[in-house]
């Protein structure tokens, strides 16, 4: 057993069942038929049969009303019942006998009519068929109300047993009103009402079609018609013959009957064939002036396909009976009236709309149906277009991206990179254009502008800078000074790489005066002595001449080993004479040498006053 | 639920003979709404039987009984065959005797599933125990040596979900379970607007002119 779990049901009980056979498959099948298109000639059958039974039940009902007196009501009785089926989708089935039953009990046109209207509502509650609510209304009102409590509208048990119609069918009113309004507005009804237009554009043309053929027939009912129809057989081969000799004779015309019968077949929708009739008669009348009607007539009286009712039609056009070929011509204007009903009704349901009526189009179903192929092919080709396009762009796009990606990882490096401020800002304003930060863009894009218009300042004024000035203009007489010093250094150079003579003033003994005057703080040459006098000397060393600017090491140690030579006994405090040595040159490296003189005189135990440590 | 939706049946012939696009929208809408509950009930099975002796494994399905009966056995636990037997349809099922027609429903429709599904629905503890001295055609009772053996099966199983949508034609057990009816439970009764939604609006666009133009051309 399956576990279920219901999200939408339909009431599809015994009687529900039976509702929706007549409601949905039927009615879906001969919307169907009617609206799509199926076999001509089933079709054709179809319609001889409805308007055989539809026949038969008006026959019926005109001998009811006959025999209860209301034959002359006849006519409106059938007016009320026609627009009662229109208007609610309910059969001829089911209303007539209904009609019938209630008019035949009431004896009243008014009450007959009320009471159908109110069956109709209880029926549509209900769900019952209208028959039964008229049957139930009947018994009421003739005082037995069990069907009338049967039917399950709660009325009361003291107006039951009472069996005051009148009471019971204001229940009933109160309860019912309206729902055969309601049901008609559903979809189930709405198809209803669609079927029962259908139903009598059918009839419609099966009437038509029977008519024609009895006519042509020269039968007086359907009995008699078939009877013939069968005795055809044994005139066949006569009749093919002679249509043999007819075609060979009217090839012409025939040739041009021959296409409107192969539409009339080939094509399946009803309304090309009411619209084939209509080309059918205008043949026929055609082949009638030519005088060909009776040749015709009697080869194509008993036409194999004469049974069915297809075959009526052609029966009629071919035959050329003049009051067949009207009565074709009537049944298919009658048919064509039925159908532009039929979309009439369905646009005013609103569930369909007219789409120019079944003649108009018959007349262009081909050319429609190739419009439409074309326009297939036409769409197709343009969503294969639109696809490829598509396609393609979305490729182009996808491409797009991917530069922009690119663009992106490009620029983010080169901001890696060292720039200027210009750069880095535009820069990151394309960065942000291609991340749609709009609000970073603005403000670069603001910057940017800023810095282009001082960019733009500063190439102005650089512009307007006099012409720069030569630096080496002046070079030329520089180098010339240049080289003159050069020249002059290069003299010297040489005269000096000749031993120089210096002068050496002897130091001289001062006078006494000189050194009073030393020793009270004045300067001896203010009385009169020239020369430097730093002290006396007791003993002193005769000096060269001269000697020679040491230039190199060897001059220097030479230098040296003079200047020790001179300072032999120096520090002997015997002597109070001071020797001062006014020299030009070297004198670091003669520094060096008396430092070094200084300090071997130490180490050998002389008295040392350079380097000694302090204090 | 369920909902009964007047003229569904209608409906449904009518979009196949003559709007079969809005046919195959319908399918897909309903798809759609019913499809969350179906996964997330598939999603409850559970893995592995949760009574050892319950696995599934090779064995012959029926058996002969003393009269001569071709019987079937006592379903196995398959959770591959109960996740892939529950489905949403919207192929119209028999009536059933109250005179309804489900048109669209979730079902789960193995034979272990069903069992999952629903035991201890009506016994929480189990069958009443009667052992093998009961009728062996008496399905309403345990014929267990064990006394507990029903017990213990259905706590095995845990937790029963009761539906939250009442029904017209199920009482409130009727709507418990541990598969569908927990995942329906879950759903709040959304997935049964969405699928509500989705017939009416297939009715109110075949209603449309175009389609009933489209025939007519």
């Amino acid at each position: 057993m399956s576990i279920v779990i219901d999200i939408a049901a339909q009431f599809t009980g015994k009687r529900a069942f039976a509702q929706a056979e007549n409601a949905a498959d039927k009615l879906g099948r001969t919307v169907k038929h009617a609206l799509i298109g199926v076999g001509v000639t089933a079709f054709a059958k179809s319609a001889i049969s409805a308007f055989a039974a539809q026949e038969k039940q008006l026959t019926l009902f005109k001998n009811s009303l006959r025999t209860i007196g209301f034959e002359f009501a006849t006519s409106d009785s059938l007016a009320f019942l026609n627009s009662l089926k229109l208007q609610y989708g309910v059969t001829d089935t089911q209303l007539i006998p209904a009609y019938e039953q209630l008019l035949t009990t009431t004896r009243s046109l008014a009450a007959s009519q009320n009471l159908t209207n109110i069956a109709l509502d209880i029926a549509a509650r209900q769900s019952i068929s209208v028959t039964e609510a008229a049957d139930a209304l009947s018994k009421a009102y003739l005082g037995n109300t069990r069907s009338v409590g049967a039917l399950g509208l709660g009325i009361s048990k003291a107006n039951l047993a009472s069996g005051d119609f009148a009471a019971i069918l204001k229940e009933i009113t109160n309860v019912t009103k309206g729902s055969a309004s309601a049901a008609a507005d559903t979809f189930s009804g709405k198809l209803a009402r669609i079927k029962v237009a259908a139903d009598t554009a059918k009839e419609s043309i099966g009437a038509g079609l029977v008519e024609a053929l009895m006519q042509i027939s020269k039968s007086t009912d359907i009995d008699q018609l078939q009877g013939k129809i069968i005795n055809f057989g044994n005139s066949a081969a006569e009749t093919l013959a002679n249509v043999g000799k007819a075609i060979s004779d009217n090839i012409v015309l025939i040739k041009s009957f021959a296409i409107v019968l192969a539409a009339a077949f080939t094509v399946n929708k009803i309304a090309t064939f009411i619209a084939s009739l209509q080309a059918i008669v205008k043949v026929v009348k055609t082949l009638r002036n030519a005088l060909l009607a009776s040749a015709v007539a009697r080869n194509f009286l008993f036409n194999p396909l004469g049974a069915t009712a297809l075959t009526a039609g052609m029966f009629a056009a071919i035959g050329l009976v003049t009051k067949g070929v009207e009565a074709l011509s009537d049944s298919t204007t009658r048919a064509t009236e039925n159908l532009l009903n039929l979309f009439g009704a369905a646009k005013a349901l609103g569930v369909g709309g007219d789409q120019g009526g079944a003649a108009k189009y018959a007349e262009g179903a081909a050319a429609r149906a190739a419009a439409d192929a074309k326009a297939a092919a036409a769409a197709q080709l343009k969503a294969t277009k639109a696809q490829t396009k598509a396609i393609q762009d979305q490729a182009k796009l996808n491409k797009a991206k991917t530069l922009f990606d690119i663009e992106q990882i490009q620029i983010l490096a080169a901001l890696q990179n060292k720039l200027s401020d210009d750069e880095k800002l535009r820069l990151s304003l394309k960065l942000a254009l291609i991340q749609g930060n709009a609000s970073e863009a603005e403000r670069l894009s603001k910057e940017l502008a800023a810095s282009q218009l001082l960019t733009t300042n500063l190439a102005t004024a650089i512009a307007n800078l006099p012409p720069a000035l030569n630096p080496f203009a002046d070079w030329g007489t520089a180098i010339d000074d240049i080289l003159d010093q050069l020249i002059d250094v290069y003299a010297w150079l040489n005269k000096i790489s000749q031993p120089i003579t210096m002068p050496i003033t002897p130091a001289r003994v001062l006078s006494a005066g000189e050194q009073i005057a030393l020793q009270k703080g004045l300067d001896p040459s203010q009385i009169g002595m020239g020369g430097n006098i730093i002290g006396s000397a007791a003993t002193f060393n005769p000096l060269p001449t001269s000697f020679g600017i040491a230039q190199n090491t060897q001059d220097f140690t030479q230098l040296s080993s003079d200047v020790a030579s001179l300072f032999t006994g120096f520090g002997q405090t015997s002597s109070n004479t001071t020797y001062v040595y006014n020299i030009n040159g070297a004198t670091t490296g003669l520094l060096n040498e008396l430092r070094n003189g200084l300090i071997d005189s130490s180490a050998s135990g002389s008295f040392a006053t350079i380097n000694s440590p302090a204090g | 639920m369920p909902t009964e939706v007047k003229g569904l049946i209608e409906l449904k012939k009518a979009l196949k003979d003559y709007a079969p696009n809005l046919g195959e929208q319908l399918d897909t809408q309903m798809g759609i709404a019913l499809g969350g509950v179906v996964k997330k009930a598939q999603s409850y099975v559970l893995a592995s039987s949760p009574l050892s002796n319950w696995s599934y494994r090779k064995r012959t399905e029926f058996f002969t009984n003393a009269e001569g009966k071709k019987v079937r056995k006592f379903p196995l636990y398959n959770s591959a065959r109960i996740v892939k037997d529950i489905q949403y349809s919207g192929t119209p099922r028999r009536a059933n005797k109250n005179g309804f027609k489900a048109v669209y429903y979730i079902i789960n429709k193995s034979a272990a599933g069903a069992i999952y599904e629903t035991a201890g629905r009506k016994n929480p503890s189990g069958q009443p125990w009667v052992g093998r001295k009961g009728d062996p055609n008496d399905h309403g009772v345990s014929h267990s040596n064990n006394p507990n053996a029903g017990s213990q099966f259905i706590q095995a199983f845990g937790q029963i979900y009761q539906g939250n949508i009442e029904s017209s034609t199920k009482r409130g057990r009727y709507m418990k379970g541990r598969l569908i009816f927990r995942a329906w439970a879950e759903d709040g009764g959304k997935a049964n607007a969405a699928a509500l939604t989705a017939i009416y609006n297939v009715n109110e666009q075949f209603k449309k002119k175009q389609y009933f133009g489209k025939v007519t051309k």
